[in-house]
């Protein structure tokens, strides 16, 4: 049975819907992320997991037990907020034993737990100083310890990363994916940044408007993309999406215009697409024999040493097409680009991907 | 031109004569006080004492006048004791519920303050009389709804400094609403609470109408009553009392804005919270 389930959650803010229907069971020790854009209800979902919101409808159950209306604590979660939330007038050993004092244990089981947890972060050195005194990467250490050492079943981070600059980022995700492997607490974690989701989960929940369109492992996500949102959100450039307007023979028109021919193939299937989906990496420039083929000018090309980003536009069409060690075109030159069926992603008129 | 950096002499002496002339201007009130307090003769008159004493102190510090300096702390002790708790209790909601017309009703509140307080002492005279409140809790009372207007605004500004995420973090971890209040949004509002209390307590301590008006007798009166009613007391004005009466009077305030100096630079900025 899953850890924790949340079952037809909604969530309405006054007559404003955030949250329709949302269901989702998340297994113990999975590194969970829930990746969106702004706005889609990802951090609501994590609040109401957490008790910060009500649940207007719906139910949440941890260990099999409906925790509704159960106080955070009683939850068994612990959370990591996207500025640390550290108490500015406390030093880090008293923020990291604020929920034992809290909790009214000894003084002398506070100083063993809090020391355990230091030692484990590396904050020994830093117990007496403030929060104002420690670095960005000092502080999310001290706030994974307050999470930790209550002993949560579950840890929910609220984009803790997004504060912080590039270099440090890519340093504090590893931490955060070597905290994980080590103590294996279930770990929920919102992020609007997919390299960031695509690197450190287990499972990633792609959400829009208040919906998981698809809950599955990075690189199912990646290889098969169940709906054209999740097919476009994830995989940087994004994935190229036409969306088919008429099919006359062998020859299929977009709504923004391109013309692609698919003579080439032995199998009609493409004709009956309602978005094709093919990403960057696999349109070639020049194409062969057998793929799916159009002309395109090339608008823009972004070098970026070991491989170039090149723009193109079929009519109003825009296509992205990713060339490793160089680009072999100009700006304005009109090429052939090409791909093949196998790459493709393709989806019928209700958003489902065909098989 | 270097020349023109340096000033000449004769600007030097004319800048130092004009600071000297203001330096007179200003101390000249003080050291006639001091010195008039200090001198077993004093008649008035502008003059050094012969003889140095603190003999008007110790009468000060004697019979009705101490009583009524123990009137005083009492009554600015407790005003601002009573604002300060009434405020924060005021404020708090006011700064995280979402309450209609919020703005509208504080800034309504803080329009009643700026009422000058004769033209509400006659309703507040007869309103004390009706309930029994002609006496020091009255005045308490009185003056810390005379108070609380501008305290409710300034905590509530305040409160709103502290990131909601504290809260939040210190609720996760089990903290119940006081348990929120008392760990984490008052030590962190400490510069504020600060502010709201030497508001009150000075206010109080300065006060004049409201006492004069509301209670009957010298040994009821605070300082600022008990200095106006000592003026030409039998007959004479004897200014060596009136004189250390007033710098008895005058302590107190100062040595508070002094213990709090600090947390009253860092009161009207906010709690400047970082990450």
């Amino acid at each position: 049975m899953a850890l924790l389930q949340a079952r037809h959650f909604c969530k309405d803010f006054g007559a404003v819907n955030v949250i329709p229907d949302l269901s989702i069971d998340i297994q113990e020790g999975d590194f969970t992320v829930l990746v969106g854009p702004s706005g889609c209800g990802k951090s609501t979902l994590l609040r109401m997991i957490a008790g910060l919101e009500d649940i207007t409808r719906g139910e949440l159950l941890i260990d099999g037990r409906l925790a509704n209306d159960l106080h955070p604590r009683e939850r068994g979660i612990s959370m990591v907020f996207q500025s640390y939330a550290l108490y500015p007038h406390m030093s880090v050993s008293e923020n990291i034993g604020f929920g034992l004092k809290l909790e009214g244990c000894s003084k002398a089981e506070i100083k063993q737990r809090v020391g355990d947890v230091a030692d484990a972060l590396q904050l020994g050195e830093l117990l007496h100083r403030r929060p104002a005194q420690l670095s960005g990467g000092q502080r999310q250490r001290v706030a994974i310890g307050r999470a930790i050492v209550r002993k949560p079943r579950i840890i929910l981070f609220d984009e803790p990363l997004s504060n912080l600059d590039a270099k440090l980022r890519v340093e504090m995700r590893m931490e955060l994916m070597k905290f994980h492997s080590n103590h294996g607490i279930t770990t929920i974690y919102v992020t609007h940044d997919q390299v960031e989701a695509m690197t450190m989960a287990s499972r990633i929940a792609v959400m829009e408007k208040g919906q998981i369109r698809q809950f599955d492992t990075p690189k199912k996500l990646f290889d098969a993309p169940t709906d054209p949102f999740v097919a476009g959100f994830i995989g940087s450039p994004q994935m190229n999406l036409f969306e088919v307007s008429k099919v006359d023979g062998k020859t299929l028109v977009t709504k923004e215009g391109a013309t692609i021919s698919f003579a080439g193939l032995s199998s009609d299937r493409i004709g009956h697409a309602a978005t094709i989906g093919v990403r960057p990496e696999h349109v070639s420039i020049g194409g062969k024999e057998g793929e799916l083929a159009f002309m395109a000018r090339v608008d823009l090309i972004e070098n970026l040493g070991d491989e170039s980003i090149v723009h193109l536009v079929s009519g109003t069409q825009k296509i992205t097409a990713r060339a490793f060690y160089g680009a072999e075109c100009r700006v304005d030159q009109e090429v052939r680009l090409g791909f093949r069926e196998a790459n493709t992603h393709m989806f019928d008129q209700a958003g489902q991907r065909l098989a | 031109m270097i020349a023109g950096i340096r000033p000449s002499p004769a600007r030097t002496i004319s800048v130092n004569l004009l600071l000297g002339a203001v330096i007179i201007v200003w101390l000249s009130p003080m050291s006639w006080l001091i010195m008039t307090s200090v001198d077993p003769e004093a008649s008035g008159s502008f003059s050094v004492p012969s003889r140095i004493s603190l003999e008007h102190f110790a009468v000060v510090l004697s019979g009705t006048s101490l009583r009524q300096f123990i009137n005083s702390l009492v009554i600015a002790l407790a005003t601002a004791m009573l604002t300060t708790a009434v405020a924060c209790m005021a404020a708090y909601p006011f700064s995280r519920l979402k309450i209609p017309y919020k703005d509208t009703l504080l800034w309504s509140l803080a329009l009643l303050r700026i009422l000058p307080s004769t033209a509400i002492i006659i309703p507040v005279f007869l309103t004390g009389r009706v309930l029994g409140l002609l006496n020091a809790g009255g005045v308490v009372l009185i003056l810390t709804l005379m108070n609380l207007p501008f305290a409710i605004l300034l905590l509530k500004n305040f409160f709103d400094t502290i990131p909601t995420e504290l809260e939040e973090a210190a609720y996760i971890e089990g903290a119940t609403l006081t348990q929120n209040l008392l760990h984490v949004v008052f030590p962190l509002s400490r510069a504020g609470l600060a502010v709201i209390w030497f508001m009150a307590f000075t206010s109080a301590w300065n006060e004049f109408l409201f006492p004069f008006v509301m209670l009957r007798s010298d040994q009821e009166f605070p300082m600022a009553v008990g200095l106006y009613a000592a003026f030409g007391q039998y007959g004479t004005t004897d200014y060596g009392f009136l004189t250390a009466y007033s710098i008895i009077y005058a302590a107190p305030a100062v040595l508070v804005y002094f213990l709090l100096k600090r947390n009253l630079t860092t009161g009207f900025a906010g709690v400047g919270v970082k990450g």
